[in-house]
């Protein structure tokens, strides 16, 4: 309990810290040139304004750039550089060398149509009304190079932001900010709980939990109201960068989010797909009541010679709900025996523990001679949490089943449903990482050199977990709450090598403590062939040792070619093309036998033998034998003076080896760019994209009935082996995912000098396809005559299609006053087979939908008025 | 762990005081001589011979912080003593190889010509930061510590190589550019640039910079967001984001800058953490853990499930539930049946391992799960 | 949320009403807009008739001499300019942007033909006579060299080594519209200083050729001004 509450405060104690010594300091705020070190807010915008700045880029500047030439230069690879906007020489600000510039873009938008459409507003939070499109204002001091900026936004109060920075060039900075970030997951979400939101689902009047028939769950599903199912992120963060002491920079950085919604979850209180008017199956929603608490802080000294990094990244993550209780309404029953003696009628979920996460690194670069740079960089990472465990079960009185005697699957929910059932009360998990790098670089002459690099990584799972309980000298666990073990008999989840009931139940007794120790070696070359064009070969070995998986080993080795030319016609071409291969160690299909109540002492065999763990044939992807292929050009076209074609063609290739499992993925795609910018008035763009992908697997159905081979729990069923009794030939099958993606757009903007026009179109479509062959219908998962018709070869196609066309009218009253009129037509097609049905019924039998998918139509206008305000 | 975490934020809290103090003493020190500096500046436009090397070192303040701190402390570095010199002699004017008898001309010089250059180039942060720290003694020192010494280029402006030019056109190697930039960028968030993909491809700094206007926010980039910088080349990753579901990039919530460091890294591709997991966790806190329960593909990599960019599935799935777990998931009884359209909602059987969220209804917590009962994850 | 909205609102028309009082500052300052500038940074070199415009001559000779050698030293020579720069200078008198007491009525009656065929002519006449200029006065220093210290580029660089207008070499950059810049060799004293001043103060800055000058000029003094003068007329 003290390790608990110490793990609460360790976030606020932080924080405090950091905000002491900022504000111990000076009292001064800013952000950093170390931005690319650290993850996320890199980026403050909006749908609106995608960039978060657009309104101050208008309009460009007449001029150009430069009075000698005309048009813009390009990038070294060919890619033309926008024209600057006009510059804003700003205003001056009381007596001194200030001077600020403002911009304030503030106006009504209204939104039309099906307004709640999913996609629309899947990271957007649209809603008519007032918004504010941006305020920025810059203050500085040419003299000084000291600065304040803002900028903010504001579309509603879940989607918002509001940035401030100051300091001084090449002195310091500080900056503050606020985010709302909006994330919709479901607009047509229909939960028939009371308590959406909390961590109680509990069911309205009339549903008796435990006790209400599939039709008064209907009728419940059917009047229920639609929601919204999603989140907001609401981060702050507070930051500092500066010179510290001579050539020693430091920062440091604070950030704090809040994440508070719901999300779509489960609930299973067992089958209902094999037991008619039976089971429980549940699609509940659970609450997001996170908080994070991010620390980072760095410094460094970078000298020509050498250059030193250290930094220190910590992570407090707060779930401040971290379990989820449902009832459910439906009944179970015993499948065998009577009476009914369990009364099981609520689920529990765990959800995500508190966690705290350190990780303290330091790089170490020095310059050597023949152009060269040796790098070394070595870090500790550890990430744990000790909450409180929950009881293996909620449940009360007696569950189970009683045939007859000796026959008795009871259990007591009271040996089980305090923490006194666990062999420990927190979960006490931890993972330390160890990482070290080192690499050489040399370039000796321009027209040759050569790297070699070596990195370690270490990945170790310290935690441990026996489930036992003490109270009744049993291991294992209760399987759903204890619903399982009521409507199978034995299936409870429990080994006991002390009673012939159980002590045949293969369960799971410990954790598995996954982890991996990687290093890899890297060599590589390059040539300089004439000036223009270089190739490079590079080589890695990656040597991967997993823990407690089916390979000790795995080997990948890859080959890299890589040809840049400046001047293929005039274009810049960048090709590659690598090929993998992978291979390990022997493939152990169950190295799992530790971890469950088969390797405890007093476990007897069934008397039909242990059931194989899996087909020994099959090869999990991430292990399994793979050769690999993959190549990519990016060209770049200088088109004229005022235009760039480019274009991008990629492919990957690669096959798995395993009779079972995954068999290939390969991926073909294209696209092609026009950018054409004639004049700093005029600017024109269109793209077209186009990729296809395809991903193969096989399986194979077990003799899990007589009609597909032997019943399960007969002679045979110990065989692993593919092509044996248990895992036949004839039911073996094979299912692909075919995708295809079609982007285009086209967008035009001029300036006519008072008005100005922007109009731009969007498409993007997917398609998917899942389809499926089968050596016989005993590979179906339903083999009557009606499942075996409906089964065809594939699923019904997957779509998603959006069509957005935006148009924008700028008028300039006058130098500091304009007028945008802004307006969008969005039309959205989407379909999931997944979802196939739920538009009409979100119930069937013993199960319960909540979410109805994607709207399968919308069509959304947006219509705005924006004042833009030079202040 | 209360006691390390108060330990750690006593310690926190006293280095950052001292720091601070330390800053606040060094920039009373540069007011200070400022202050003292001030006068013989302003007086009027006299050639910029007549600059002390105090001066000198005062009117390039390096553009990223402390490296002309670092500079002016480099043992390595010609010693610079205080005799009258030319604004040029304490910069890193770069030495240009094409051009290696030119001498520096000034920036007053180079600006006669290039007046519209110059107007936008002062309004961008690179060169705004040149001039106010050059307040003092003229901005002479903006143009050649990146384009090298001008006089060759002044006297024949397109003879080839006569200037370090970072443009499409421009013969100086894109090492030698990149060198220019690195003289003051060195290190911190670019400490692995060398040896990077984007340097081996032969990419120069301004293919995603522009220190010459404001063409963005922040950043000095080459475009107006750095969304549209890294979409430049990387068409086909951006246009992943147009599907069903992805990260809110094209909300213009996100940058790819906030997961890839594009000046290089230690991790492919070009992440800014030890691994992918630990740039996922960075917003996914939650899925960090550790949990009681694991699953192996999840702790081991994200992307075993996840096609992060961009996805035709739910959540940015790879493939679609169940066959996404049926690639591996073959054991008895109900992971390894074949389903169909008939175990769709609308098929003769709807199966709750199809509909929906499929095999998550029941295994809900995937990524892990911290229950006594929750090592098949439905706990 | 209804609070917010309404405040947002109120600002909203707030600032409307500010509207029109923000109006009037700038109007004011945007009328006296100057005459528009003549772009010359896409200007392609011409190509005319010269014979033509001999016939067109006659008039020029008054001033400009019969072989483009002027008969005073405030007239510039044409002899053997570039073709594309006269083009332009006329193009400029005729269409406002630079203006001269007698040129600009001058150019007003021609057509955009005769400009182009008039500039040719004049290209295709022999330059005056080589001189003898003293190579190391102050303006050949600041021709060929500048002068770093006062922020004076060489002139050579846009005017060419020898005077003869620039020698680029191929490049798939964008580039200057090298034409367009004049010979300077063997060039009227008196008619240099009066337009190096001219650049210097603004008088003549309606093209963007001329706005580049005008920043070359700020840098010389009147004695700078002088020298160079006196280098090229004597070249």
């Amino acid at each position: 309990m003290l390790a608990l509450k110490g793990n609460r405060t360790t976030p606020k104690a932080l924080a405090l810290g950091l905000l002491c010594g900022i504000f111990g300091t000076q009292g001064v705020l800013a952000s950093d040139t170390s931005g690319t070190m650290r993850v996320g807010d890199m980026q403050f915008g909006n749908a609106l304004d995608l960039r978060g700045w657009t309104p101050m880029l208008q309009p460009a500047d007449p001029d150009g750039m430069s009075y000698l030439h005309a048009g813009m230069l390009r990038t070294p690879t060919g890619a033309l550089y926008p024209y600057p906007p006009m510059v804003d020489p700003g205003k001056p600000l009381g007596q001194g060398d200030w001077t600020y510039t403002g911009m304030l873009e503030l106006g009504y938008l209204h939104v039309g149509g099906d307004r709640n459409a999913e996609y629309f507003r899947q990271y957007a939070d649209w809603r008519s009304g007032a918004v504010l499109g941006l305020l920025a204002l810059n203050v500085d001091n040419r003299k000084t190079g000291e600065y304040v900026e803002f900028r903010g936004s504001h579309l509603s109060g879940d989607d918002q932001f509001y940035r401030l920075r100051g300091g001084r060039y090449g002195s310091y900075r500080i900056e503050a900010f606020y985010r709302d970030m909006p994330h919709t997951v479901s607009t047509s979400a229909y939960p028939i709980w009371n308590g959406i939101g909390s961590t109680d689902l509990t069911l309205p009047a009339p549903l008796v939990a435990g006790a209400s028939t599939p039709a008064q769950v209907a009728a419940a599903s059917a009047a229920a109201p639609r929601r919204n199912v999603g989140l907001t992120r609401t981060r702050e963060g507070l930051s500092y960068e500066g010179v510290l002491y001579r050539n020693w920079i430091g920062s440091a950085s604070i950030t704090n989010e809040k994440r508070t919604g719901t999300r779509l979850w489960g609930g299973s209180m067992f089958f209902n797909y094999p037991f008619p008017d039976n089971g429980g199956i549940l699609e509940t929603v659970r609450p997001i009541d996170f908080r994070t608490t991010d620390i980072n802080l760095s410094v460094r000294n970078v000298g020509k010679i050498w250059h030193f990094l250290a930094t220190y990244n910590g992570s407090f993550f707060r779930d401040h709900k971290n379990h989820l209780n449902f009832e459910s309404p439906f009944a179970l029953s015993n499948l065998a025996g009577v009476p009914q003696v369990a009364d099981i009628k609520d689920g529990q979920f765990s959800l995500e523990p508190d966690n705290d996460y350190h990780n303290v690194r330091l790089d170490l670069s020095r310059e050597l001679k023949w152009n060269g740079q040796f790098t070394v960089a070595g870090a500790w990472g550890t990430m744990r949490q000790n909450d409180a465990l929950l009881p293996p079960t909620t449940c009360t009185g007696t569950g189970g089943i009683f045939i007859a005697p000796p026959a008795d699957y009871t259990f007591q929910c009271a040996n089980w449903n305090t923490t006194a059932a666990l062999s420990q009360k927190s979960a006490n998990a931890r993972i330390d990482t160890g990482l070290f790098d080192a690499r050489i670089t040399f370039h000796p002459t321009p027209a040759f050199g050569w790297h070699a690099g070596l990195r370690w990584y270490r990945e170790d799972n310290k935690t441990r977990y026996l489930a036992y309980n003490p109270l009744t000298g049993q291991y294992g666990y209760i399987s759903e709450n204890g619903s399982q073990g009521s409507v199978v008999p034995g299936e409870t989840g429990i080994f006991d090598p002390t009673n012939p009931l159980y002590r045949s139940a293969n369960v799971t007794v410990r954790n598995v403590p996954f982890g991996y120790t990687d290093a890899i070696l890297e060599l590589g070359t390059d040539w300089q062939l004439g000036r223009k064009t270089s190739l490079g070969v590079t080589y890695t070995f990656d040597h991967n040792l997993p823990k407690y998986r089916e390979r000790k080993r795995v080997d990948d080795q890859r080959i890299k070619f890589d040809w840049v030319s400046r001047d293929v016609i005039g274009a810049t071409v960048r090709l590659s093309w690598e090929f993998a291969k992978r291979d390990g160690d022997k493939y152990n299909y169950d190295p799992y036998v530790q971890f469950f109540s088969e390797s405890l002492p007093g476990f007897v065999d069934p008397a039909t033998g242990l059931p194989a763990h899996t087909v020994a044939d099959m090869r999990k992807y991430d292990l399994s034998n793979r050769t690999e292929s993959k190549a990519r050009a990016i060209v770049t076209y200088p088109w004229g003076d005022s235009a760039t074609l480019s274009a991008t063609f990629y492919g990957n290739r690669d096959r798995y080896d395993a009779l079972i499992g995954r068999q290939n993925t390969q991926t073909t795609g294209s696209t092609v760019q026009w950018d054409w910018q004639p004049t700093p008035a005029t600017t024109m763009n269109a793209y077209l994209g186009a990729e296809s992908s395809r991903m193969g697997i096989s399986n194979v159905n077990d003799a899990d009935g007589p009609d597909n081979g032997k019943a399960l729990g007969t002679i045979g069923q110990t065989d692993p082996n593919l092509g044996g009794p248990l895992y036949p030939y004839a039911n073996q099958w094979w299912e692909f995912d075919r995708e295809r993606n079609r982007n285009a757009g086209l967008s035009f903007s001029h300036d006519f000098g008072r008005a100005r026009a922007d109009i731009s179109y969007n498409y993007t479509g997917s398609l998917g396809h899942v389809g499926y062959t089968y050596a016989t219908i005993g590979a179906l998962a339903y083999r009557d005559a009606a499942g075996v018709a409906a089964a065809g070869a594939g699923f019904p196609d997957n779509k998603y299609r959006t069509n957005t066309l935006d148009l924008g009218l700028s008028f300039r009253v006058n130098r500091n006053v304009g007028v945008r009129l802004y307006g969008r037509y969005e039309t959205g097609a989407f379909s999931d087979w997944h979802y196939a049905g739920l538009d009409n019924t979100l119930s069937y039998d013993h199960r319960l939908y909540t979410d109805k998918g994607g709207q399968l139509h919308y069509n959304v206008s947006l219509v705005g008025v924006m004042l833009n305000l030079k202040l | 762990m209360r006691a390390i975490s108060l330990f750690l934020a006593i310690l926190l809290c006293m280095a950052l005081s001292i720091g601070g103090m330390l800053l606040a003493s060094r920039s009373a020190q540069a007011q200070q001589a400022a202050a003292s500096s001030a006068s013989p500046a302003d007086a009027g436009h006299s050639p910029s011979s007549g600059l002390s090397q105090s001066d000198i070192a005062k009117m390039l303040p390096a553009t990223d912080m402390g490296a002309n701190a670092a500079r002016q402390n480099n043992p390595h570095l010609p010693p610079v003593d205080d005799t009258a010199a030319t604004p040029f002699d304490a910069a890193s004017i770069p030495p240009n190889p094409l051009a290696p008898n030119a001498d520096a001309v000034g920036a007053k010089t180079c600006v006669a010509c290039h007046a519209q250059e110059n107007m936008q180039a002062s309004h961008s942060l690179h060169v705004a930061s040149f001039r106010a720290g050059a307040a003092n003694s003229g901005p002479q020192a903006a143009c050649e510590s990146c384009h090298g010494p001008g006089s060759e280029h002044a006297r024949n402006p397109t003879a080839p190589g006569s200037i370090i030019a970072f443009t499409h056109d421009a013969k100086t190697p894109p090492q030698v550019q990149a060198g220019v930039c690195l003289s003051c960028h060195a290190g911190g968030a670019r400490q692995h640039w060398v040896g990077s993909i984007h340097q081996n491809r032969g990419l120069s700094c301004t293919d995603c910079h522009n220190p010459m206007a404001r063409l963005s926010p922040e950043g000095v980039l080459a475009k107006s967001s750095i969304n549209e910088v890294c979409a430049t080349c990387h068409q086909d990753i951006r246009a992943k984001f147009n599907r069903r579901s992805h990260m809110p990039l094209p909300e213009g919530q996100m940058a790819c800058t906030d997961c890839h460091n594009p000046h290089g890294s230690i991790t492919k591709p070009l992440l800014k953490t030890d691994t992918v997991n630990e740039t996922c966790y960075t917003c996914h806190a939650e899925k960090r853990g550790p949990f009681l329960f694991e699953h192996a593909p999840v702790r081991a990599n994200c992307l075993n499930c996840h096609d992060v960019h961009g996805s035709n599935q739910q959540a940015l799935l790879v493939a679609p539930v169940p066959m996404l777990c049926q690639q591996c998931h073959t054991m008895t009884l109900h992971p390894n049946d074949l389903q169909t359209a008939a175990g769709l909602g609308t098929g003769p059987h709807p199966d709750e391992r199809l509909i929906g969220r499929g095999c998550l209804t029941c295994h809900s917590n995937i990524h892990g799960s911290n229950n006594p009962s929750g090592p098949k994850f439905h706990k | 949320m209804t609070y917010r909205t309404s405040l947002l609102l109120a600002c909203l028309l707030m600032s409307t009403a500010m509207l029109d009082v923000a109006a009037q500052q700038p109007a004011t300052r945007t009328s006296a807009a100057p005459a528009s500038v003549l772009d010359q940074r896409r200007m392609q070199p011409i190509s005319g008739d010269a014979q033509a415009g001999a016939g067109k001559a006659a008039v020029c000779a008054a001033c400009h001499g019969a072989q483009g050698v002027a008969i005073a030293p405030n007239f510039p020579n044409l002899a053997g300019q570039s073709a594309t720069y006269l083009y332009a200078q006329l193009k400029e008198f005729h269409d406002g942007q630079r203006t001269d007491p007698v040129m600009s009525g001058q150019a007003a009656a021609l057509s955009d033909a005769d400009m182009r065929n008039l500039a040719s002519y004049y290209a295709s006449l022999a330059p005056k006579p080589a001189g003898r200029a003293d190579g190391s006065s102050r303006g050949a220093q600041l021709y060929l060299a500048g002068d770093p210290a006062q922020g004076i580029p060489p002139c050579q660089g846009c005017h060419g080594p020898a005077g003869l207008g620039p020698q680029p070499y191929p490049s798939s950059a964008p580039q200057p519209p090298w034409a367009t810049f004049p010979h300077l060799r063997g060039q009227s004293g008196l008619y240099l200083t009066k337009e190096l001043s001219d650049f210097k103060r603004g008088a003549r800055a309606g093209s963007s050729n001329a706005k580049v000058m005008h920043g070359i000029a700020s840098t010389l003094s009147d004695d700078d001004m002088q020298a160079l003068s006196a280098y090229l007329s004597s070249w």
